[in-house]
């Protein structure tokens, strides 16, 4: 008696032609002894060495001016002697003057610029020695410093932003009245350069 | 270089004596001298398997095996460059016997491989199989070792007037890992003894080298760099080192920048081939830049040249800096990443 098994071939079987199929067996055991045959033209272990490569890439600094430096409405109001007005950096820059009537009405405030960068990165303020006012052609100098975070920075010049990258840069300055300074609202542009320690 | 042995030691071929039988006696008595006037020769029908460079191992021994067939090979830590299509051969013949009682049949000889001369530090041990084909028996030792002695014995079914069988004979060959350096040979030879004669003797010529190292000196670093506001910029830092800017890039002030320096030292006077990676990824968590890498390698980075003389050790200055494109989408971040530089004797 003889008995005949017939085994289904089971769904996704490979289907290809035996004699393909034993082929492409042949043609991996090839690949694979050639790849392990010795070389008769190996020039040794390479030597090797290596190396990191880095770089820092961070934002640029935007600014963005929120108010000009405005000493606000004044006349000169002296004996004689010239006139001062000084206008802090520091909040509220509330105004304080010699010879110098301080008017109310002129809009006085320090210089605000909102900056953007890198956050808890130092950066350097540069501004000029002296400006001229835009009307009257009075000069201001002696200007200060005010970093929201790290308050006065007149002396250092130096402010940082925060972990958010931002930072509030207020501008005061003082404003030289002459004799006969007539009554009128004086500010200033000034130039004021933002750049990373 | 100097020769280790200077000269072979043991006697090749020995012809072994065999019953005559009286018979035998009396024509050797009668015609007054040996009946036997056939000549056996041993040589080698390769005279120079040449191999090209061997890379030396710098901390430990090495061996490399010729085959039977003139493949060469060898452990991952040294190359060699050979001439595969030139095996060494032992071809041991008897030619001119007569029709005599003493002619090519029932001979027995020995020949004896031996170094005639190898560097120092340079030693060889021998291999071949076994075999019996057409009345010639070969019959290999069992030890490598140096000196080696096959037996051959040829029955009384071989052509009596001549014959002739090829040994294929494998070769180790061992450096000491303070083996010299330089062009060098070993010479084989073969000895025997009567009447037999031995050929040739080849030599197994070779350059070995120091083993190749290459260390880094410096990273490469391109410092602190502002992105533009707008537009684009490239940051470069030359093989000298400097850094320069194009575009609206602004690169920080900082003691850190560099370019990357590598020394190779190898073998004096050596062709190498140098491998620097053409481009370098760097990552800042899921972002990245791509840096396109320049070198000092003048020529091409596959034809260099170590200094110095052979048998000497050389090295070669390998500079790689290399150019970065950032634009104002560029994300802010630290970047990081890695290469390597390898190099080989060619």
């Amino acid at each position: 008696m003889s008995l005949r098994l017939r085994v289904p071939r089971p769904a996704g079987h490979f289907t290809r032609a035996p004699r393909t199929y034993h082929a492409a067996i042949a043609l991996v055991v090839a690949f694979v002894a050639w790849a392990q045959c010795p070389t008769a033209t190996a020039q040794g272990a390479p030597a090797t060495a290596g190396a990191s490569a880095s770089g820092t890439v961070i934002r640029p600094i935007s600014i963005r001016r929120a108010a000009e430096l405005s000493f606000g409405r004044l006349a000169y109001a002296g004996r004689g002697q010239d006139g001062i007005v000084i206008l802090p950096a520091r909040p509220p820059s509330q105004r304080v003057a010699a010879n110098v009537a301080l008017l109310p009405n002129g809009g006085e405030t320090a210089g605000v610029r909102h900056l953007v960068g890198e956050p808890n990165r130092a950066y350097r303020v540069t501004v000029p020695g002296f400006v001229m006012t835009n009307s009257g052609m009075l000069r201001v100098n002696q200007f200060t410093l005010w970093s929201s975070t790290r308050q006065d920075i007149s002396a250092s010049r130096l402010g940082s932003f925060n972990a958010n990258g931002t930072d509030t840069l207020r501008l005061g300055g003082t404003l030289a009245v002459p004799k006969g300074t007539r009554q009128g609202i004086y500010d200033a542009t000034v130039p004021v350069t933002i750049a990373y320690e | 270089m100097s020769g280790r042995r200077a000269g072979l030691q043991v006697p090749a071929i020995r012809r072994l004596s065999r019953p005559v039988g009286v018979t035998g006696l009396l024509c050797m008595l009668i015609a007054g001298v040996p009946a036997a006037a056939q000549t056996l020769t041993s040589s080698f029908s390769s005279t120079r398997p040449a191999l090209g460079t061997v890379v030396l191992d710098a901390t430990r021994s090495s061996t490399f095996s010729i085959s039977t067939t003139g493949l060469v090979s060898a452990p991952s830590t040294s190359g060699i460059t050979v001439d595969a299509t030139n095996p060494l051969r032992l071809v041991f013949s008897c030619s001119g016997g007569s029709s005599g009682s003493r002619s090519c049949r029932n001979e027995t000889a020995s020949v004896v491989l031996a170094t005639a001369s190898a560097p120092d530090g340079i030693t060889q041990e021998f291999r071949c199989s076994n075999s019996s084909a057409g009345g010639v028996t070969v019959t290999c030792p069992t030890s490598a070792a140096d000196p080696y002695t096959l037996t051959i014995r040829s029955n009384n079914n071989v052509n009596h007037q001549s014959w002739s069988v090829t040994v294929p004979i494998a070769v180790d060959v061992s450096y000491a890992s303070d083996a010299a350096r330089g062009n060098g040979s070993v010479t084989i030879g073969c000895s025997n003894a009567g009447s037999s004669t031995c050929g040739n003797s080849p030599a197994i010529t070779f350059k070995s080298v120091r083993a190749m190292a290459v260390n880094t000196s410096a990273d490469l670093d391109f410092g602190t760099l502002v992105l533009p506001a707008t537009g684009s910029g490239t940051v470069t830092i030359a093989t000298s080192g400097a850094r320069s800017v194009t575009g609206n890039v602004t690169a920080l002030p900082a003691s850190s920048v560099s370019r990357a320096r590598f020394m190779v030292t190898g073998e004096g006077q050596q062709l190498i081939n140098v491998s620097v990676p053409d481009t370098i990824t760097l990552r800042s968590g899921g972002d990245t830049l791509t840096v396109t890498t320049i070198d000092n390698l003048a020529g091409g980075s596959a034809f260099q040249v170590l200094g110095g003389s052979l048998g000497g050790s050389a090295s070669l200055g390998i500079d790689v800096g290399g150019s970065i494109t950032l634009d104002q989408g560029t994300p802010a971040g630290t970047y990081a990443g890695s290469f390597t530089v390898t190099a080989s004797y060619q």
